[in-house]
Formats: C-alpha cells, sequence, structure tokens
C-alpha cells in the first residue's frame, strides 16, 4: 500500500498544477484506451461489457448503487459562509445543515431512482478510476440521456493522480420525472494526454476529493475566506 | 354500563393487541428494507402471521390459559421482528456484504428470511434464529455492530453466527456433529439421570482448576453451559468452513484484541474461554486443510497465507497440549468431515486460484477496489500492443476470495502502515464486492429475462 499510510494533514491538499497547455492535449483513441487498461497503466474498472462500454474515444459510466438526494427543507440558501465555524455551535450547525441537506439513500440494483423534475442528486459512477500523471479527463452525458433532459456532470474535469469513484451532479432539467436504474450507462469519460514533461508526479492525494468511495458535499469556501468574511 | 379497558376479556385484549400489531406493520412500508423484492418478502411471510393469528384468536376459549399465552407470545414476536424492520436502514452496514452472503446460503438456508439489521457494541455480532408456531418461514435477525460497518474483514465473524443458524434450522443431521465434536471430552455431558462419559462434577474440577471457578451450580445447569459451549465450538467450525482461512484473522482480531491478553482463560457462562475455542480452530483449521503453511507441497498461495497462519498458529499453541485442548483430533475430523457432506458449494469456502488471489492484492497495493481480476494475458504491461476487447472484461470472483485479499495485504502492510490503511482495505473490498455483485446482476440477465 503505497500510500495508505499518509499523514491526514496531507490528505485533501490540491496539487499545484496548472491547465495544460492545449497544444499538447489529444484524446486517447479506443486502442489506446484499451492498451492503457489493459496494461493497468490506466485504471477504470470494473468494465462490465467493454463491447459497448468502451467507445472510440470514451469509456461509458455507469450510475452506482447510492445517492444523496438535495433537499431544499434543511437549509434555506447554499451560503459559503456558513461553511466556516468560529467555534463549536457554529461547526455543530455547519455540519448539522450539511447532513440534513443531503438525504443519504441506497439503491440496491434492480432498485430505481426517480429523478423529478428540477431536482438535484449527487450519484457515484459503479466504475472506479485512476488516472496516470499524464491522462486528464472529461465527464460528459451521454448524447441519447441528455437529450432526455438529464444532466449528469457540471464539475466534468478529472486531474491527473485522481483516483475514485466520479461524482456526478444529476440534474434533471426537462418537466417529466425520470427513472434510472443502478448499473445503467449514463455518463462517458474521455481522456486527454498531456505533456508527460509539464506533469507532476502522483505522489499526494490531489483533491478533496481523491480517494472517495461515495458521493459526497463538497467544501465551497476553502481558500476564498478571505472575500467571505467581514 | 360501558366496560372499560381494564375489563377486556384475555381474548379481545389478543383481538386489539393483534390490531396494533396489524397497524405496525403497515406502517413499516414506509420504509425500503434492502431489496424491493425482499421487502415484499417480509411483508407477505408477516401478514400470513398475522392471518394465521387472527383465526387461532378466534377459536381459542377465554379459558385456555396455554393456549391465549401462546398466541400472545407469538404476538410478542412479530412485534418485534416488525419494529426490527423499522429499524433497519440500508445504510447501517456493508449491504453488499450481506448480499453476498445471503447468495452463497441461500440453498441451505431455503426456509429462512434473513433480517440484517446494526446495533451499538464493539464487537456485537449475533444471530437469533427463532422457531415460529405460525407462518411458512422463519425470519433470523443478525447482528452486525454499527461502529464498524465498514469493516468487511472483520465482518468474516459472522460465519459463527450461520452456525447457531444451521443448528437451528438442521439441528438432526447437525446435532450429531456438535455430539461427535465433543465426544470423549469433558463437555459431553448430558441432563442427569442418563448415562455420561463425564460427570458433571468433573466439567465443574475443570472449570475450577483452569478458569478460577469456585461456586457450583445444580448438574443441570451445568450441563446447559457444557451444551452450550459445545454449539459455540461447532460454530467455530462452521464459520471457518463458510469464510475460509479469513476467519482467523478476524476471530483473533475481534476476541483476543479486546481481552487485552488477560481474558483469555477468564470464565463466561455464554461462550468457551477464547483459549479453548483457539485450540479447537487450530485443530479444525488443520483438519480442513485450511492452514496453508502446513500443506505440502507449498505452492504460492501457501506463501501468501503464511503471514495469517503464523499469527494464529503463534496465539494457539500458547495453549497447545494444555488443559484448553480438550477435543481430540481424531473427534474434530469425523464432525469435520460431517460438516463438510452438509455444507457443500456454494457455501463451503471455494478454494481459491493463487494467480486471481494474486492480482486482487496487486490492486489493494494500487489502492483500486479488488475486483473481476483480468485474463492472465494482460499482466503484461507494455507488451499488449493490439489489445482486443476480451482483455479488459472482468471475470466472477467470490467475495470470500476478495476478503482473503483484503487480510493478506494487511498481514503484508501492518507492520509498516497505520489504523488508516486498515480501513481503506476494508472500504476498498467492501466496494468491490459491490462493484462484484453488479458485474454478477450482468452476468445474470439472460436467466432473469428467460
Amino acid at each position: 500500500m503505497q500510500s495508505c499510510n499518509r499523514k491526514a494533514s496531507r490528505i485533501g491538499k490540491r496539487a499545484p498544477r496548472g491547465r495544460p497547455n492545449s497544444n499538447n492535449m489529444s484524446v486517447l483513441p479506443r486502442t489506446e484506451l484499451l492498451r492503457r487498461i489493459a496494461a493497468k497503466e490506466l485504471v477504470i474498472s470494473p468494465i462490465i461489457d467493454p463491447a459497448r462500454q468502451v467507445g472510440r474515444a470514451s469509456v461509458d459510466l455507469r450510475l452506482g448503487t447510492m445517492a444523496l438526494i438535495v433537499r431544499g427543507s434543511g437549509q434555506i440558501s447554499v451560503d459559503p459562509r456558513t461553511y466556516i465555524a468560529h467555534d463549536s455551535a457554529e461547526r455543530l450547525a455547519h455540519e448539522e445543515n450539511k447532513r440534513r441537506k443531503l438525504e443519504r439513500i441506497s439503491v440496491p440494483f434492480g432498485d430505481s431512482l426517480t429523478l423529478h423534475a428540477g431536482s438535484l442528486v449527487l450519484v457515484p459512477t459503479l466504475e472506479w478510476v485512476k488516472l496516470p500523471k499524464d491522462l486528464e479527463g472529461a465527464v460528459t452525458a451521454r448524447s441519447s440521456w441528455g437529450r432526455e433532459g438529464l444532466s449528469v456532470a457540471t464539475a466534468a474535469f478529472i486531474h491527473p493522480c485522481y483516483n475514485g469513484i466520479i461524482t456526478l451532479e444529476l440534474s434533471n432539467f426537462g418537466q417529466i420525472p425520470i427513472v434510472l436504474y443502478p448499473g445503467m450507462r449514463i455518463a462517458q469519460l474521455a481522456l486527454y494526454h498531456i505533456d508527460e514533461k509539464q506533469a507532476d508526479a502522483c505522489d499526494s492525494r490531489s483533491s478533496q476529493f481523491d480517494l472517495s468511495f461515495e458521493a459526497t458535499g463538497g467544501d465551497i469556501t476553502k481558500g476564498d475566506e478571505g472575500f467571505i468574511l467581514k | 354500563m360501558p366496560k372499560r379497558a381494564w375489563m377486556l376479556t384475555p381474548k379481545r385484549y389478543l383481538r386489539l393487541e393483534w390490531e396494533n400489531v396489524s397497524r405496525a406493520l403497515q406502517e413499516t412500508l414506509r420504509y425500503r428494507y434492502s431489496k424491493k423484492d425482499v421487502t415484499e418478502h417480509f411483508y407477505n411471510e408477516c401478514s400470513t402471521r398475522l392471518e394465521q393469528l387472527c383465526d387461532l384468536i378466534g377459536k381459542v376459549r377465554d379459558g385456555d390459559q396455554s393456549g391465549l399465552f401462546e398466541l400472545w407470545r407469538q404476538l410478542v414476536r412479530l412485534s418485534i421482528l416488525i419494529t426490527n424492520i423499522e429499524h433497519s436502514h440500508l445504510e447501517e452496514f456493508s449491504w453488499p456484504f450481506a448480499e453476498a452472503l445471503k447468495n452463497v446460503t441461500s440453498a441451505a438456508f431455503s426456509n429462512v428470511l434473513f433480517l440484517f439489521k446494526a446495533e451499538g457494541g464493539l464487537c456485537s455480532y449475533a444471530m437469533y434464529p427463532e422457531s415460529p408456531g405460525v407462518g411458512r418461514k422463519r425470519i433470523f435477525p443478525v447482528v452486525f455492530p454499527r461502529g464498524i460497518r465498514e469493516f468487511v474483514l472483520l465482518h468474516t465473524i459472522i460465519g459463527h453466527e450461520f452456525g447457531h443458524a444451521a443448528l437451528v434450522s438442521h439441528g438432526g443431521t447437525l446435532g450429531n456433529v456438535v455430539r461427535t465434536l465433543i465426544s470423549g471430552s469433558v463437555l459431553e455431558l448430558t441432563p442427569s439421570g442418563r448415562a455420561t462419559l463425564t460427570k458433571p462434577d468433573d466439567f465443574f474440577q475443570w472449570c475450577k482448576a483452569h478458569l478460577g471457578v469456585t461456586e457450583r451450580v445444580d448438574d443441570e445447569s451445568l450441563s446447559a453451559l457444557a451444551l452450550g459451549w459445545a454449539k459455540e465450538l461447532f460454530c467455530d467450525l462452521f464459520g471457518l468452513l463458510i469464510m475460509g482461512p479469513s476467519f482467523l484473522p478476524a476471530f483473533q482480531t475481534l476476541l483476543e484484541t479486546p481481552s487485552f491478553n488477560s481474558d483469555s482463560m477468564r470464565f463466561v457462562p455464554s461462550h468457551p474461554p477464547f483459549a479453548l475455542r483457539t485450540v479447537a480452530l487450530l485443530s479444525a483449521v488443520r483438519a480442513l486443510n485450511l492452514l496453508y503453511s502446513e500443506q505440502s507441497p507449498p505452492a504460492d498461495l501457501n506463501q501468501l497465507t503464511a503471514e495469517l497462519d503464523k499469527a494464529f498458529v503463534a496465539t494457539a499453541s500458547k495453549w497447545d497440549r494444555g488443559p484448553f485442548s480438550i477435543l481430540q483430533t481424531k473427534r474434530i475430523q469425523e464432525a469435520a468431515d460431517e460438516l463438510v457432506k452438509f455444507a457443500t458449494p456454494p457455501l463451503a469456502f471455494p478454494q481459491p486460484d493463487a494467480e486471481m488471489v494474486s492480482q486482487l492484492m496487486q490492486s489493494l497495493r494500487d489502492e483500486v477496489p479488488p475486483v473481476g481480476a483480468y485474463p492472465a494475458t494482460t499482466t503484461a504491461s507494455h507488451g499488449v500492443e493490439a489489445p482486443t476487447i476480451e482483455l479488459v472484461e472482468c471475470t466472477t470472483v467470490d467475495f470470500r476470495h476478495v476478503l482473503l485479499a483484503g487480510w493478506l495485504s494487511w498481514a503484508e502492510a501492518m507492520g509498516t502502515r497505520d489504523e488508516e490503511c486498515f480501513r481503506n482495505i476494508n472500504r476498498l473490498c467492501a466496494h468491490a464486492i459491490m462493484q462484484q455483485e453488479g458485474i454478477s446482476y450482468w452476468k445474470a440477465r439472460p436467466a432473469r429475462t428467460a
């Protein structure tokens, strides 16, 4: 276990890196995707039905088995200021809001998840994704789902060295409910090669979501406290 | 003059309680317990029991005290089961683990519905088998400790609790195995008044000499105590047989560590002392040929599991051949042989392929859930020049092999890594079991759609 023993303080530290020069980026075609997965340089696991799941330049991602449903009743607004706690009472209030805002439900295989119009639900992909230092990912909806009003990701970039499930932010932009089943292919991941010379080594957890096992809420204030506090 | 509540006859009281329990059952429909079909099974079983109880309440006479009491007892039991469903939430512990467990045990327990739930306590695994007077199926609540829901490697100990389930549901066959197991030992007692190989007083003297027990109870209680211990030893054997080598480190971690090495020989009425259980397990693991380090000729997997074996053997050897070695090796072998006839695949632990376990362990080293090993031909890294689709298709892996890989990885890492590493290995294994369920669900689609 190479990185199990890292100090907690290092976990969540965002590795400094700039956006790679777009001139050096190229999308990985199917053959290269397969070669990298087979050689275990890239992990997208499990690929249950490779013939359908691996496209010309992307890999389809499936819906996982849990969901965080964002509820309006627990918190009247998303106010970054409430994320900054000065004392234990504020910390407790923030934690309460955070946990009550997100209702966690399990959706076993064979069951379904109904996404109502205008709702927001965070779900994990079934696949575990581990990127090497020279690949960056981009997640988008499968076009057929997009046409039904389903948006799967608003934070679509997956950084190099990322290791974990990918959280999809599902939203129904249509007017009628959408029923989703765990295991369905709902998103696709394209991978872009970036210049290895410009890439940082994968020597620490690269973001607050690294080694994620399930969808979680994030910290929207981190590093921006100066703009939020009076 | 209107009757008051306290003037209800016993029969009317039962009717009132019956209605209350019925309403509680309807309330459970607010909650989803496990998968949809499982919820339906529980609801239908409880409804059936209520219907039958309704008929029986209609027939019982007000003066039939024992009949009324039995119906009251049935209603109380049903009420507790229904409350358990209300208290069961999908997120309380690793449900894919429970699903995988149900899949391998379903054939042996075809007439049982397992109700999984979580409770407080640090290592409070339990099983509460029932023998209901009404209904079509039995409902056995299975308890996991809430605090360690993610620690699937420790959940391996639940194999012991399934031993209790087996004893209740297959008492005749397995009762013989219990008798074989303790035959000729100080635990072989029968209720007083019948011929015994060992007198209850001998058992008391053994407890007095080795466990510091000073107060003697009557012969009946001593016999019941010895029988209880014999069943616990059987359940250890059963757990080992169905969960495989992972049972040993889970057993050690959960039972030895909390005793802090001082309670290994403490007298606890409900269970045999840790020293006795450990020595019995050592003999059993040898009889079942699951002690890889002692197998001949050694294979790759034997090398991998050596660390697990060594840790357990080191502990058990402290008491081996001492006063806690009360079971006869020959009897353990016979009991194991009898049990193997009952615990046929998929219930029995399947022997893993060494290459597959190595791949699962490599995944854990890479911090990737150890799911669905690739075909061996893909392991050469840069040599894959013209990859085909088949190279990345996952194979099916038994969840017990995932657990074995997890324990082996921890054995490999524990010298240099901290507790967070153990937690991560557990979470990776739990995640892999969930992913494996998806693979199996997909592969079973022709059968589902047929």
